[in-house]
């Protein structure tokens, strides 16, 4: 079953942030809801919409950023209740917009999520969960992680208050009195949490930053149960969802919106585990959707999925047919007296502004050629920007949106990085061929009216560096944000939270007299994903993977002592510059003793050769498809002659092409592996020279396992 | 646009099953009446698609496929350089079908399965045209090649020949200058548009990159692509617009798609992309994605209902129809919501810009109690300027001889990094100098290396702020570099003439010469011209250290000294269209080579 939606533009507000925008139903089942709305110029404003127009209830003055908004049902003679969290702050508002709480939640973190159920208050700051009952705390929570959202519900089972959050670190806790009771563990780090309940049945869904949706059994499992989806097609962060049943199927449907702008529809029945799932719609708004909700808003009687963007935008997707507007014989539309006075008191208010901003440019113009000591101020331009860990590709993602249309982007990096280009971005790009200790200098010019820019940027282990974004806006006054992001030396290492034994490790020892602050420090400087704070326990121990080779690291520190393992030899010595160089900043005088697992070189290497071999494979595939091309296989009747391998290749054609997008440069990076691996390990065992290393250079050309094995072993230390 | 996009659908929808060259796709009535797509495949045959042919021919040249009636190939065994068709063979209403490859043209009569021509070419095939031209009454076959322009008949004799200098990329007829009879418009390797009017040259655009395809437009206009990935469409001398994109048009062509008065133009792009433009100003009005990128965009009856389609033809060798939709845009009928919706991006940019200002107006209010170090959040004095100075540099010391831009501002600010937007003088469109946190000081200098004699427009946005600012203010600069900006006044005065100059006389004061010095060279101070038997202007050129010395006399003999032959014609046509020169006299005289007269002819227009 398809579903037909079309877009209405209602308003704009300031740039909004997730959990920015409820609905207040209205007393009959098909009555039109309330909107309310926030914003990060702290506006929470109450509208409904009557012929086409915006009737605004109420608006607060604007105040610090409000971070997150929530309703509470009303029943019986209790009124709705509106709850918004802004700094460390909670404020309760009516319906009509009369404030009847201000609650100071006296945490020291300002609030970033906030759940409200009945009596019941959930607060949770960057890494303070706390659980207030009628304002008073009952309990709160310290965790590691950096918490990005909470959901609350009494379990169907044993009717206990349970309360999930979600944390960065690829992990959602559920807590009960303010305690752990289980920690899920899931693939990528989640960014939001769901309740979708469908007539009795509930289940917790979470959207991920890399575009999938997931369930979480809370039941008596207590596990992570699946994914609900995949993400195939779309990569692209999950930023909010919503359950509803917009076509009359008597099912709830999931909505998601997500940050490259699309919004989606699916049907799905998640009864008796079986998972029934279809998207019956979907639409590209080209901007980041950063929160939706669905219910009756513009028009009586039609359900509408009501949707804000980041930058402010406010527009519905209603089912009311377009065709009610299109004068048939003609094919025309038909202007409603409602939407021309619309347009017609939109160009007023331009018109006024433009007037406006004219008087306020000539008065800033004037302010530069005064003598006085003014100042030229432009608030800080806020960014949507984010810079992750893409496993799959070994790649990071860099991704920047802003409120306005972007001119430029400049990029600058002091370390070795390579820029990879982007399907979806159409700015374009010019690479600077630079001097004065810049690696890479590159400028994006984007095209009219785009927020957003999305690049893949590919980073080599070994060399710290700082990635700085330059994010240059379209609007006047003109200025420039600088945004940096460190380039950690092993950077393609990912948080594991279990670790594989079974391996053969090197182990790099390190002793000093350093405090344990200082060691997490060191650590957090050279790997990603390290929590902000060492556990509190005695030893803490941390495990990453790389996502290049599936090489293994594992931390265990303490005060004065940490041990290292890692299969692969250069990783340590990685570890073991970064962690010298920071600690000779400190004049703290280290011991170090690294210890060598011959067996491990070469469990190493025989994982690299692997990845090689696949890759060259493919290259070789491809080769020989072009080759195939060439000869007119495709005509149907040569085909015939061709042998079962060619024509199973052929078949695999359209997959291999497609695997091989973005792959170019790969076997380099695998085998400038394989020379630091050789360095590495022939300068700890002794016995490096250049003119070996460029023996071993020369071989690669020509790949083989063998070759290279030998030419490991060759010359033992004992022969020397 | 998004109900654009499910309005327009494609009629009808292919599959060749043969990749296709990029560029190599036309269309052609065969029989004189049924058109056939034709395409070079990668293979080097040639395709031709008849989805409407009875009876298939299986002799000459053509090869039928078994398994697809539809398809025919013709084997070239030579590179297929280009395509087209044409009606050449008077009293024939038949398409012929011409091929060039890098030595030789075929014209085929495909319909009779019969050679027209064949000849070779010797300067190679890089282009071919075919159009009426000059005095000709029957059409004329255009080929371009690396570096003239043949044009031969039907029977494949030469009838018209001329030079271009270089590379001729694409070959077009049409009535450039609005007279009635056509021009040929000619883009060639140098990055120039030229403009012929029988043998003469009457206009020339240079653009930033090499042109790679032209096509005429209604109403005397015409459209254009470049290899950086621009469009643009000029109508005579004025460039009505042009976009880039870090894709590559491969084909452009105009249909009325959205069935509005004027057709649009349709780009087909390396990635897949083809749009559909609005020809006056650029606008996007419609587009679609295919699956491989755009081969080539053509237009035939394809479907037989009396009106021609919009063919566009995919590298992979897909093929999509669409035809001329009526569509709700344009300003009187589209609909209330894309109007509201425009509205409000208007409306919010403007709050943007006003809340800019606002909180300005705040910050200065309250600037004596601002606790924070304003340097962290890019404040800076109101009355910071950023002043610029453009000279030449011959100091040879630690870079070569260049261009030099300086910038300085007029306080304790500091200049972060300045990016300069320009064309062709960059290997891409911007430079950058970022320098180090610890050298970061009031005033930066950017060297510049022009690499051709052109006058260039550059965009510098300049960084202003504080070492450890997270936001700058972004100061914005455009400058148009003179033509002849790469060289520098000679400081010595041992000047050594060199053998070789162009001579001529010209009747203007030398006041205006002086006028034309200052304004297409980037001299540190204005020429004047007080009293003396002549002026002499001594320079040197900065790529290649080379003389020019340029002497007007009162009498009005002008002579250029210089051993490059090229400069001296640019510095001759320069001035004469600055003068309004059209007929001009001039002694050439050139080492190891005779001295020769030359009469030349400028148009200026």
């Amino acid at each position: 079953m398809e579903l037909e939606l079309t877009r209405v533009d209602y308003t704009v507000v300031g740039v909004t942030n997730s959990n920015c925008l409820v609905l207040m139903p209205g007393n009959l089942p098909k009555e039109q809801c309330k909107v309310a709305i926030v914003d990060e110029d702290g506006v929470l404003q109450v509208f409904s919409i009557k012929k086409d127009e915006i009737v605004l209830h109420f608006k607060t003055l604007p105040g610090p950023p409000i971070s997150s908004l929530k309703y509470v049902n009303g029943s019986g003679l209790n009124q709705g209740k509106i709850f918004v969290a802004s700094k460390n702050e909670v404020r309760g508002y009516s319906q009509r917009g009369k404030l009847f709480l201000t609650f100071d939640s006296g945490l020291t973190e300002p609030i970033s999520t906030m759940f409200v159920m009945d009596n019941d208050l959930f607060l949770c700051g960057k890494h303070i969960y706390t659980h207030y009952r009628d304002c008073r705390e009952v309990g709160s929570y310290l965790c590691g992680d950096k918490i990005v959202d909470v959901v609350a519900f009494y379990s169907t089972k044993s009717r206990r208050l349970m309360s999930i959050i979600a944390c960065e670190g690829r992990m959602c806790r559920i807590l009960e009195h303010a305690r752990v009771t289980c920690s899920l563990e899931v693939d990528t780090s989640p960014t939001i949490l769901h309740l979708h309940e469908d007539d009795d049945s509930r289940s917790v869904l979470f959207g991920t930053i890399d575009g999938r949706v997931g369930i979480l059994n809370v039941g008596n499992l207590q596990a992570f149960k699946g994914w609900l989806i995949s993400n195939e097609n779309n990569s692209s962060s999950i930023n909010c969802m919503d359950s509803y049943d917009l076509n009359g199927s008597d099912t709830n449907q999931l909505i998601i919106g997500r940050q490259d702008g699309m919004i989606e529809v699916y049907q799905l029945s998640l009864n008796l585990n079986v998972e029934v799932i279809q998207k019956i719609f979907s639409f590209d708004c080209n901007e980041r959707v950063t929160a939706l909700k669905c219910g009756v808003i513009g028009e009586q009687g039609f359900n509408e999925i009501l949707v804000t963007s980041y930058t402010g935008r406010v527009f519905g997707l209603t089912t009311q047919p377009i065709s009610t507007h299109i004068d048939n014989s003609e094919g025309k539309y038909v202007f409603s007296t409602n939407s021309s006075e619309k347009i017609h008191k939109l160009r007023v208010d331009i018109e006024d502004l433009k007037t406006k901003i004219l008087k306020e440019r000539e008065k800033y113009q004037t302010s530069t050629q005064s003598f006085y000591n003014e100042l030229s101020a432009i608030p800080l331009l806020t960014v949507n920007e984010r810079f992750i860990l893409d496993r799959e590709s070994a790649t990071y993602t860099l991704s920047i949106g802003i409120p306005t249309p972007i001119d430029f982007i400049l990029i600058q990096c002091d370390a070795k990085i390579e820029l990879m280009d982007e399907q979806k971005n159409s700015a374009v790009v010019s690479y600077t061929d630079s001097k004065q200790g810049n690696q890479t200098l590159v400028t994006y010019r984007c095209q009219m009216n785009v927020n957003n820019l999305e690049l893949k940027v590919r980073t080599t282990e070994g060399e710290r560096g700082t990635l700085a974004v330059y994010v240059t806006p379209m609007i006047q006054p003109k200025c420039s944000r600088k945004l940096t992001y460190d380039i950690r030396p092993l950077s393609l290492h990912y948080k594991l939270n279990k670790c594989d034994s079974n391996r053969s490790y090197n182990i790099l020892n390190i002793k000093g007299s350093f405090s344990l602050a200082e060691i997490h420090t060191w650590i957090a400087q050279t790997v990603p994903q390290v929590p902000e704070k060492p556990d509190l326990g005695e030893v803490t121990v941390l495990s990453f993977e790389s996502c290049l080779l599936g090489t293994i690291l594992e931390c265990t520190y303490q005060q004065g002592k940490a041990e290292f393992r890692s299969d692969n030899i250069s990783t340590l010595t990685t570890l073991k510059n970064s962690i010298t160089k920071e600690a000779t900043k400190k004049k703290i005088k280290l011991e170090i003793d690294m210890s060598v697992n011959d067996e491990s070189v070469k469990q190493v290497l025989l994982l690299v050769d692997k990845i090689i071999t696949n890759c060259l494979q493919k290259s070789k595939e491809l080769r020989l498809l072009n080759a195939l091309n060439e000869i007119d296989v495709t005509a149907e009747e040569s085909v015939k002659y061709l042998s079962d391998e060619y024509k199973e290749l052929l078949a695999r054609e359209e997959n291999i092409r497609k695997t091989m997008i973005g792959q170019d440069g790969n076997i380099e990076i695998l085998l400038d592996v394989i020379m630091n691996i050789y360095k590495d390990y022939k300068q700890i065992k002794g016995g490096y020279s250049k003119q070996k290393a460029a023996i071993l250079k020369d071989a690669l050309k020509d790949y083989s396992y063998e070759k290279v094995v030998s030419l490991f072993d060759h010359e033992p230390l004992n022969k020397l | 646009m998004d109900r654009l996009e499910k309005i327009i659908r494609p009629v009808f929808n292919l599959e060749l099953d043969y990749k296709i060259v990029p560029g190599l796709v036309t269309i052609g009535k065969y029989d004189g009446t049924h058109p056939c797509v034709t395409a070079g495949t990668v293979t080097d045959k040639v395709l031709i698609h008849s989805p409407h042919k009875r009876n298939p021919s299986t002799v000459g040249r053509i090869l039928s496929l078994e398994s697809n009636k539809e398809i025919s190939l013709l084997n070239i065994n030579q590179k297929v350089g280009c395509l087209t068709v044409g009606m050449i063979v008077p009293d024939d209403e038949k398409d012929i079908l011409i091929v060039g490859t890098s030595s030789h043209i075929l014209a085929y009569h495909v319909h009779d399965n019969k050679d027209v021509f064949y000849r070779e070419c010797p300067d190679g095939v890089q282009s071919i045209a075919v159009g009426t031209f000059k005095d000709s009454k029957s059409p004329v076959v255009m080929v371009g090649g690396t570096s003239t322009i043949h044009g031969f008949d039907h029977m494949g004799n030469e009838i018209f020949w001329t030079p271009v200098g270089d590379i001729v990329t694409s070959v077009l007829f049409m009535d450039y200058d609005k007279d009635g009879t056509n021009e040929l418009v000619v883009s060639s390797g140098n990055f120039n548009i030229t403009v012929f009017k029988g043998d003469q040259r009457i206009a020339e655009h240079v653009e930033t990159e090499v042109v790679t395809h032209l096509i005429a437009l209604p109403e005397n206009r015409f459209a254009y692509s470049v290899m950086n990935g621009t469009v643009g469409v000029y109508e005579q001398d004025a460039r009505l617009w042009r976009v880039k994109s870090k894709h590559v048009a491969t084909s452009i062509h105009y249909y009325d798609l959205l069935g509005q008065l004027n057709p649009q133009l349709i780009t087909g792009w390396s990635n897949g992309k083809i749009d559909c433009r609005s020809v006056k100003n650029g606008e996007v009005l419609f587009k679609d994605h295919m699956g491989a990128g755009i081969a080539g965009v053509v237009e035939g009856d394809y479907r037989s209902v009396g009106k021609n389609d919009l063919i566009c033809v995919s590298a992979s060798g897909e093929v999509r129809g669409f035809t001329t939709t009526k569509t709700l845009i344009g300003d009187e009928n589209r609909s209330e919501n894309d109007i509201v919706m425009e509205l409000l991006n208007q409306k919010q940019s403007l709050l943007m810009e006003l809340k800019q200002y606002e909180y300005n107006m705040k910050y200065n209010e309250n600037a004596m109690n601002e606790t924070e170090s304003y340097e962290n959040s890019g404040v800076i004095p109101a009355n910071t300027r950023l002043q610029i100075a453009i000279s030449t540099n011959s100091d040879t010391r630690n870079v070569s001889p260049h261009v030099e831009v300086y910038v300085a501002t007029n306080n304790s600010t500091k200049i972060r990094s300045v990016t300069i937007f320009a064309e062709g003088i960059f290997k891409s469109e911007s430079h950058v100098v970022h320098p180090p946190v610890s050298d970061l000081s009031s005033d930066m200098m950017v060297p510049l290396f022009l690499p051709k004699d052109n006058p260039v427009d550059v965009h510098i946005k300049a960084m202003v702020g504080y070492p450890k600012s997270i936001q700058f203010h972004v100061f914005e600069i455009t400058r148009q570099l003179p033509r002849f900006s790469m060289y520098a006044l000679k400081t010595n005065k041992d000047v050594l003439k060199t053998e070789s100059f162009v001579q001529f006389k010209i009747n203007e004061r030398l006041q205006r010469i002086c006028m034309w010095i200052n304004q297409n060279f980037l001299l540190p101070d204005d020429v004047e011209f007080n009293t003396g038997p002549n002026l002499i202007v001594n320079l040197l050129c900065l790529r290649d250290a080379t003389d020019l010395m340029m002497q007007f006399e009162i009498s009005g003999k002008v002579t250029f000294y210089t051993a490059n032959i090229v400069l001296a014609s640019d510095l001759v046509q320069s001035l004469c269209s600055y003068l309004n020169i059209d007929h001009l006299e001039i002694i050439v005289e050139f080492q190891n080579s005779v001295s020769i007269f030359l009469l030349m002819e400028f148009n200026i227009c």
